[in-house]
């Protein structure tokens, strides 16, 4: 029962022979009224069965006036509406299924080892798991006392916890200003992405650089035109050109070996890329040198630079 | 049940002349809403007042409600 009901009766006979019959058999009895002769009393309806075997024990005359508040039996409930209930009870496991933790992913995360956060995610949650706002502070509250870490932020999308991370910055990211070091470039190549964090970019997307160029220089320029030197600081990313280079003896046999050698080189490139990296599509030129053939292949990679 | 009621078999308590909740009652004598009488170990206590009722009533407490102007013990 979810709401409690309230019945009255009204009940022929002395007020206080009656008042006192219920009490003395625990009957919570509210607000008994006097009415011409009838003692109307509200009890719960719990004790319905009792008050009325109490009054036919006693040989009182009583009618039942109203009954107060609907109460809800569960049980009732469903055998009537069995579809309703069936309806409700799968919506609500839909919605606890759609709303349910199963996947954890770790963002921004470079020097500290990832299993380590996971390690302290999967200590407070293991999925799958409804998350709660609760929830997600006390992982948070976790993974900021890991060493290194100086913010975390936890939200849900979708049925993936993400967990976005800042790493405090390492001895060599602090800024000393006495040796300030610029982004360099690792390799030559067409810059498609720049993100600086700190510092003075020197290259725009679309621009060719060589290996060893400057891109990020440590400084930032101030309102006034004047360099104030910073911690130069960015993520570049660039098409480069990786080059294999096949050389056959034989003029007559070379074309079927090099078909087998080129899938086998690049299957082996684009099983060597990270992450990070992206494959773009290869090309060759052949050529002879000296009575043997020399067949360049060059395949096109977007990689990070700096 | 506490000390009082273990040693005195009864407790009344008011509230602001407008409640009255006696403990270890043993039923009602009189009931109307000028005058309310009950039976406790060992005597009798009336309260006179306006529009008294008993807000509730079990086998050991009592709650009238009401204005109580006077409250009587006898044995």
């Amino acid at each position: 029962m979810i709401f409690r009901e309230k019945i009255e009766y009204a009940i022929t006979g002395n007020v206080e022979y009656i008042i006192n019959l219920l009490a003395k058999h625990n009957v919570a009895i509210n607000r008994p009224i006097v009415k011409n002769d009838r003692c109307f009393v509200k009890i719960s309806s719990n004790d319905r069965e009792k008050v009325e075997k109490i009054l036919k024990n006693y040989g009182k005359k009583f009618e039942l006036i109203k009954v107060y508040g609907k109460g809800i039996n569960i049980k009732k409930l469903a055998k009537k509406h069995l579809f309703w209930v069936g309806v409700i009870i799968s919506t609500l496991a839909i919605f606890f299924y759609s709303q349910t933790i199963i996947n954890v992913q770790i963002i921004g995360l470079k020097r500290i080892d990832e299993s380590t956060v996971y390690q302290a995610v999967l200590s407070e949650i293991k999925p799958p798991i409804y998350v709660t706002k609760n929830l997600m502070n006390k992982i948070e509250k976790t993974v900021m006392n890991i060493d290194g870490i100086s913010y975390v932020s936890a939200k849900k999308e979708g049925r993936t916890l993400k967990v976005n991370i800042v790493e405090e910055l390492s001895k060599i990211d602090k800024l000393d200003t006495q040796n300030l070091i610029s982004v360099k470039a690792s390799e030559e190549g067409m810059i498609t992405k720049i993100v600086v964090y700190g510092g003075t970019c020197l290259v725009k997307v679309g621009d060719k650089v060589s290996k060893g160029q400057e891109l990020i220089a440590p400084y930032h320029l101030n309102a006034d035109g004047d360099k104030k030197p910073t911690l130069a600081f960015g993520k570049i990313e660039a098409k480069i050109t990786k080059e294999i280079q096949l050389t056959y003896s034989n003029e007559r046999e070379y074309n079927e070996r090099f078909l087998q050698e080129y899938d086998e080189q690049t299957r082996l490139v684009k099983e060597g890329l990270s992450k990070d990296e992206k494959y773009l599509g290869t090309h060759f030129f052949v050529k002879n040198v000296d009575k043997s053939i020399v067949c360049s292949i060059y395949y096109d990679i977007i990689t990070r630079i700096a | 049940m506490n000390f009082i009621k273990e040693s005195f078999n009864y407790k009344i308590t008011i509230i602001g002349g407008k409640e009255l909740c006696i403990e270890g009652h043993k039923g009602l004598s009189h009931y109307n809403e000028n005058e309310i009488g009950v039976r406790v170990k060992g005597g009798n206590i009336t309260l006179t007042g306006d529009g008294l009722y008993v807000n509730e009533i079990n086998e050991d407490e009592l709650i009238i409600k009401g204005k109580v102007s006077s409250l009587g013990v006898s044995k």
